[in-house]
């Protein structure tokens, strides 16, 4: 069973929703955007990251049986556990 | 006169309707699979595939659903834009939307494609759409650097839906909405001016009492339409061409239909007015044609061999005479591709964006229309006529600077409120 | 036409609303909607115990935030036109997203009836959502339904009519915690300005806290500031600005809800059908594969997905997972319930 990766919060270092690589998993500790909150992307959720590549402007993560199409800028103020 | 109103109806409006009728088909395809693609959860995708280009223009990913919508009708695509948060967004995707051809322009390409291209006929058509499309991306561009400056692309969360099998039947029952107010409308508008313009021609007759002064007279009235078109290569003799495109505002599917009553009542000629009314031969001749529709070979038909014989080939052949050559009826199809939407288009573009910019929009589109038509025309016919082209061209350069120039400098004024 | 039912449609996007529209209303009159995104108001109308029932189908919407445009249509629609009846279109499969908005409308207080929708799949996925216990939880019928195939439809008939002729509000109203002594005293201060908008005083209240322009609209500034000595005190109370306050106790109560009524079995993903995602690989969106690995993880682990019935190897399974989020994890989460 695949568990949860990446590097785990250091001292001082939020790590945001841009931290997962293709396959990780991470909880969402807080959510600033409103719009992606109401639509499922809330504090506890447990997020799958799906497609996460640099040269393009949106990431792809599923939480639940929902899968989302976040661009980057608001990818980066949600922050995980 | 009564005869004269018949055999108009019979052979103009009916005409105009079946010609309109023999598309459907391909205007069904192209709403079909547009509903297919909405349905399945395949459209989310292809935003996040279209988001890398539609950030050049500075428009986020989603705003690629109203953009395809388009090809079908132009208003659910701006209707499509409501899921766009930012105002400049909204705006922005309206603006361009409308190029994308919807598909009550087809009727024309596929008329025009018969009576001049009969064998590229399906390259013609294509490269209207493209160029549609290009001009959106290159409008879009300029909008972005001038009018548009202040914003930047902007940033979005879009849930992408399972996907899932499409429920066939609600799709269908979609499409067939559509299609069926594209009918009523195409037929209403036909029909009004038909009416309209027959009565318009009785009040002329009646008024000069000598029929040939009248024709004179209406002749004349025509031309003065077409002056702005010349540059375009519509002539003066071509005016129902011209008017054709003002009916076209208030509905695309029109402009065929005018075209065959109006050059029925400068031709005064009436193909059919004197063979009997057959139904079994109606019958048999509209199912050939909706079959040649959907087999694909409609645009392509040999014209001796389509539905309606005599009148089809009136109208290709009248075509024929009308337009000086292919050039200048390829010149008039981008005019058509391009310039203002429909009334119930601009309509909703005054419900969603304002009354100042629908105005924009509508002065924009046509504006560019010309521009295209008489840049195509001017360079096409240069071997025939260098220094009229070249001069026209220098006047199109100057006035496209001057536009840019003044959406630039107005694109300054406006940056907070965009 | 007095004698008309009014009854609003209102739900997530992509959770079968117009495909519920259709099934009420025989989708005869589809006039006003055009294909694609429902982002404009569907109309038709059917008849229901000899009375004309005129339906709307609201655009999909996750929340009533004045921000976008078809929220604002949606929430305006519910305000002006007072419908008889609202359903609300709840997905089983992601019962708690879709409780964001039903939340949202028991604050409203507007006759509801929830419809809970895709139990079907909801099943197949091991997902069962007890309808009764919700219902008694939300204070309002809730009809477990699966929209697609009719089932439920005569039940949800029959629910509409009820909340009709007995006119019955929900009676339910989210708790907001430690935004609740502010609400409360703004709430007696609305009375009147809420009667004279006809809006809920309550609502009002949450909504200026919320600092939702519309509500100083409809207040025409009278109580701004106030508010904003009540939004002070909660921010000095809790930390969190307001509207994250608020947020945060809905989705307390949603997760806290969702906990008491939804079961989860763990099903193995294969041979099911998963919900199928796009899987892009190579720049281009390929068509559904079964995400094995992902789901795994979801289900088994998850606990905020919902409580397990179980044995002591989920247990075990959710301590773990705790354990790896890391320290920092749940204490400072306000939401998130604790293990």
């Amino acid at each position: 069973m695949k568990s949860e990766t990446g590097t785990p919060a250091t001292a001082g270092k939020t790590r945001n929703l841009l931290d997962l690589q293709d396959g990780e998993t991470g909880r969402i500790r807080s959510n600033r955007d409103r719009k992606s909150a109401e639509m499922g992307l809330f504090a506890g959720v447990r997020v799958t990251m799906f497609r996460n590549r640099k040269s393009e402007h949106s990431v792809v993560v599923g939480a639940g049986d929902a899968r989302f199409l976040v661009s980057r800028p608001i990818a980066e103020h949600i922050e995980l556990a | 006169m009564p005869e004269i109103l018949g055999s108009l109806l019979c052979d103009g409006v009916g005409a105009g309707l079946t010609t309109v009728a023999t598309f459907m088909p391909p205007i069904f395809m192209i709403f079909l699979c547009l509903s297919l693609l909405e349905e399945s959860g395949y459209m989310a995708r292809a935003a996040f595939i279209m988001d890398r280009f539609l950030n050049r223009i500075g428009l986020p990913g989603k705003a690629f659903i109203p953009l395809l919508v388009g090809f079908g009708c132009t208003v659910p695509a701006l209707l499509a834009t409501r899921t766009l948060e930012q105002r400049r967004d909204r705006l922005l995707t309206m603006l361009i939307a409308p190029f994308m051809s919807c598909g009550a322009r087809m009727p024309v390409y596929a008329i025009f494609a018969m009576a001049f291209f009969p064998n590229q006929g399906n390259i013609v058509i294509f490269s209207l759409y493209l160029t549609g499309v290009v001009l959106a991306i290159l409008s879009g561009l300029m909008l972005h650097r001038t009018l548009f400056r202040g914003g930047a692309a902007s940033a979005f969360v879009m849930e992408l839906p399972p996907y899932h099998l499409p429920a066939l039947r609600g799709c269908l029952e979609h499409v067939w909405a559509n299609l069926q107010s594209f009918l009523v409308r195409a037929g209403q508008v036909i029909l009004t001016i038909a009416i309209l313009l027959s009565l318009a021609n009785a009040l002329f007759e009646k008024a000069y009492r000598n029929p040939e002064t009248a024709f004179a007279h209406r002749s004349a009235a025509g031309r003065v339409l077409t002056v702005p078109l010349r540059p375009m290569g519509v002539t003066g003799d071509n005016w129902p061409a011209a008017a054709a495109l003002l009916t076209g505002l208030m509905a695309k599917e029109a402009i065929v239909g005018t075209l065959e009553v109006l050059y029925f009542q400068t031709e005064k000629t009436a193909p059919d007015s004197r063979k009997p009314f057959d139904l079994r031969a109606e019958l048999r001749a509209a199912g050939s044609a909706l079959f040649a529709g959907f087999s694909g070979s409609a645009a392509t038909a040999d014209p001796d061999r389509s539905a309606d014989p005599a009148a089809r080939q009136g109208l290709l052949s009248t075509l024929r005479r009308n337009f000086a050559s292919p050039t200048a009826a390829y010149a008039y199809l981008l005019f058509v591709l391009i310039y203002s939407p429909c009334v119930a288009a601009l309509i909703v573009l005054a419900r969603e964006a304002g009354w100042r910019w629908m105005g924009f929009a509508v002065t924009y589109q046509s504006l560019l229309a010309w521009l295209t038509a008489t840049v195509f025309y001017q360079c096409a016919s240069f071997p025939a006529a260098p220094l009229r082209s070249v001069g026209w061209l220098a006047f199109v350069t100057a006035l496209t600077a001057a536009g840019i120039a003044l959406l630039a400098a107005y694109g300054k004024r406006i940056a907070h409120e965009v | 036409m007095r004698d008309d039912l009014t009854i609003a449609l209102a739900g997530n996007p992509n959770t079968g609303k117009t495909t519920l529209f259709n099934l009420l209303t025989g989708a005869h009159e589809r006039t006003g909607n055009w294909t694609g995104v429902t982002v404009d108001t569907a109309h038709a109308a059917f008849t229901l115990n000899g009375k004309t029932a005129r339906v709307t189908d609201l655009p999909g919407i996750y929340s009533f935030s004045p921000h976008t445009q078809d929220e604002r249509v949606a929430r305006d629609f519910l305000i002006q036109q007072k419908p008889a009846v609202i359903v609300n279109l709840v997905d089983a499969v992601n019962l708690e997203r879709s409780l964001y908005l039903t939340a949202q409308l028991l604050d409203m207080r507007l006759p509801l009836v929830v419809a809970l929708n895709q139990t079907d799949v909801a099943e197949r996925y091991g997902i069962h959502v007890d309808a009764d216990h919700l219902a008694s939880h939300l204070g309002c019928p809730v009809i477990p339904m699966v929209a697609s195939k009719g089932v439920g439809l005569e039940a949800l008939k029959q629910a509409i009519c009820h909340v009709a002729e007995t006119r019955s509000l929900p009676t339910t109203r989210v708790q907001y915690g430690d935004a609740e002594p502010s609400v409360r005293r703004l709430q007696v201060c609305l009375i009147v300005a809420a009667d004279d908008a006809g809006v809920d005083s309550r609502w009002l209240a949450i909504k200026l806290l919320e600092r939702d322009p519309f509500a100083r609209e409809l207040t025409a500034g009278l109580f701004d500031e106030l508010a904003e000595e009540e939004c002070a005190r909660i921010a000095r109370h809790t930390g969190q600005k307001p509207e994250e306050a608020v947020m945060d106790a809905r989705l307390g109560f949603i997760r806290g809800l969702a906990r008491d009524v939804v079961q989860r079995k763990r099903v193995s993903r294969l041979g099911c059908g998963g919900p199928a995602v796009a899987q892009p690989s190579a720049g281009h969106p390929v068509f559904p594969r079964r995400d094995v690995r992902g789901f795994l993880v979801d289900r088994a682990a998850d606990p905020t997905a919902g409580r397990f019935h179980g044995s002591g190897v989920e247990r075990l399974a959710r301590q773990r997972s705790a354990h790896l989020a890391g320290p920092s994890g749940h204490a400072r989460d306000p939401g998130l319930v604790a293990l």
